[in-house]
């Protein structure tokens, strides 16, 4: 065995592949997060109302969170292809159809819709465990003071799930960072590696090319990432624990 | 107000559509082998993808089956013991530990899966479904704990007292007093662990390559993989839709028939609430 020094590292930071994949990761990244809180709060929000049918709406909304990734990325696949479903309807309507698994920009589109449609469920749990805490009669006390539906909302409603918004944040940020199952399956990270994330590029680097060294420092890499944002979410003292004596 | 129950039931409609939408090409697919539903004749339909796809893949559903089984079976008594422990017991290093955990579930596991692959493959766990259920059982340890800490810390401790008073050991009163009490912390526990080692593929991509051995994802990315690259690939997709809709199915019923305990798992162990 030879001792290579920092050359992984060296090699890492001039690998225009990996350069790529981090841009690529801040577009999944933001695209998944923004998606996944942002529909999930509003869901919580919506389910908290206790319209008619909120069970039947949970159990349907949280069918995909349970699925596998391969069966995932099947379906979309299926929607996707060139000769897919959303295809032959844009044909049906006269419009012509989109390349959508081999234009870089729309490959990205597609497995970020699908990271959306599979994990937005479980953010909106999260949210909802939130809005749970809050006790009704501060609503209704707010109500007799003449506070408005906003108003509620913006002095009742984000303080106290301020917190929560924060973690759903923060473990979408983490868990879309290193998570390439859709990815694998849809587009194997191409076309040309427009959808290769740091994460599968690693995966490939040590299964593909047998690079174990080379992939290894990668792993570092996104570990350290990892740590950054596993410090933040512990200065913001947002893991359980509270209830350890 | 009415007009904001409107939009709430707009907005919440939306998203079902949303959410079933794609499945729909899938159940088209399996049973027709096409994509768009205009122009489809009676004849189209047929069960032949079916038909094959369980001659091909009925053993790979039974090999994800003893994964999943297996690794719920380590997973629970480990879970529930820990989670009683951190519930119950004082003891040196306990917050620590807790942290700990919690870390570990926010680390997703990718970052080491190269040390993972190497630990198993110097063990020589290579084409073997061990290691599978293993790393199933492992990857929803901490979330599992937490779920078990949580569930024993709202129990009374009465019961458990009054049955040591009466001369039960704490090994006792754990078994025959607590654990019949858990049944929805054991239900949840289960279906969480059973669910993701049934889903993964990974890991399970990179350790079986004996086709008798492969669990059910693989298998069925093995046939994606024939679909995309034959020349007809149209003509597969029917075969990958039967078969994504059988892997569906089982999850699909869990998921109905335990809808209570998962939501009310969900909902409470997501976080400490």
């Amino acid at each position: 065995m030879k001792f290579v020094g920092l050359n992984n590292y060296i090699q890492l930071l001039s690998d225009s592949t990996f350069i790529y994949s981090l841009k690529n990761s801040i577009y999944f990244v933001g695209g998944s997060v923004a998606g996944q809180c942002g529909f999930g709060f509003l869901l919580a929000l919506l389910l908290k109302r206790k319209v008619r049918g909120t069970n039947f709406y949970r159990t349907i909304f949280m069918i995909p969170w349970l699925l596998s990734d391969v069966i995932i990325g099947v379906m979309f696949i299926l929607l996707f292809t060139s000769y897919g479903t959303i295809n032959s309807i844009l044909l049906q309507f006269g419009f012509t159809p989109i390349n959508w698994l081999t234009t870089a920009e729309l490959a990205m589109l597609v497995v970020t819709l699908a990271n959306i449609w599979k994990s937005t469920s479980f953010y909106m749990f999260l949210n909802s465990a939130g809005l749970a805490t809050i006790q009704e009669e501060l609503y209704e006390s707010a109500q007799v003071d003449g506070a408005s539906l906003f108003q509620r909302f913006r002095f009742i409603t984000v303080p106290i799930v301020k917190p929560f918004v924060a973690l759903s944040i923060l473990y979408s940020t983490i868990t879309t960072y290193n998570y390439f199952g859709t990815i694998y399956v849809i587009t194997y990270g191409g076309p040309l590696n427009a959808t290769t994330v740091p994460a599968f590029y690693m995966y490939r680097v040590a299964l593909e090319w047998g690079e174990i060294g080379y992939a290894s420092a990668i792993g570092m890499f996104i570990l350290v990432i990892n740590l950054i944002f596993l410090s933040i979410l512990m200065k913001l003292k947002l893991l359980g624990g509270g209830s350890i004596e | 107000m009415n007009r904001i129950s409107i939009i709430t039931h707009i907005i919440l409609l939306a998203w079902t559509v949303f959410t079933i939408f794609p499945i729909f090409p899938l159940i088209l697919a399996a049973f027709t082998g096409k994509l768009f539903f205009l122009n489809l004749t009676l004849s189209d339909f047929s069960l032949d993808f079916f038909e094959k796809v369980i001659a091909v893949m009925g053993n790979a559903y039974f090999n994800s089956l003893i994964t999943a089984v297996g690794a719920v079976a380590i997973n629970i008594p480990s879970c529930a013991l820990a989670g009683f422990a951190f519930a119950r017991f004082k003891f040196r290093g306990k917050m620590q530990l807790y942290s700990t955990l919690m870390i570990i579930q926010s680390v997703p596991i990718v970052s080491g899966i190269i040390g993972i692959l190497f630990l198993f493959k110097s063990y020589g766990l290579v084409n073997n479904l061990a290691p599978l259920a293993i790393m199933g059982a492992v990857s929803t340890i901490p979330i599992n704990t937490w779920f078990a800490h949580d569930y024993f810390r709202r129990l009374p401790k009465d019961l458990e007292e009054s049955a040591e008073v009466d001369g039960a050991s704490k090994a006792q009163a754990f078994s025959k007093i607590t654990l019949p009490l858990a049944t929805p912390l054991l239900v949840t526990m289960g279906l969480m662990t059973f669910i993701s080692t049934w889903n993964e593929f990974i890991l399970a991509n990179i350790l079986i390559t004996r086709k008798s051995l492969f669990t059910y994802p693989i298998a069925l990315l093995a046939f994606g993989t024939e679909a995309t690259t034959s020349p007809v690939g149209t003509y597969h997709w029917g075969y990958l839709a039967a078969g994504s809709l059988l892997g569906l199915l089982p999850i699909l019923a869990a998921s109905i028939f335990l809808r209570k305990f998962l939501i009310e798992g969900l909902t409470r162990g997501a976080l400490k609430a």
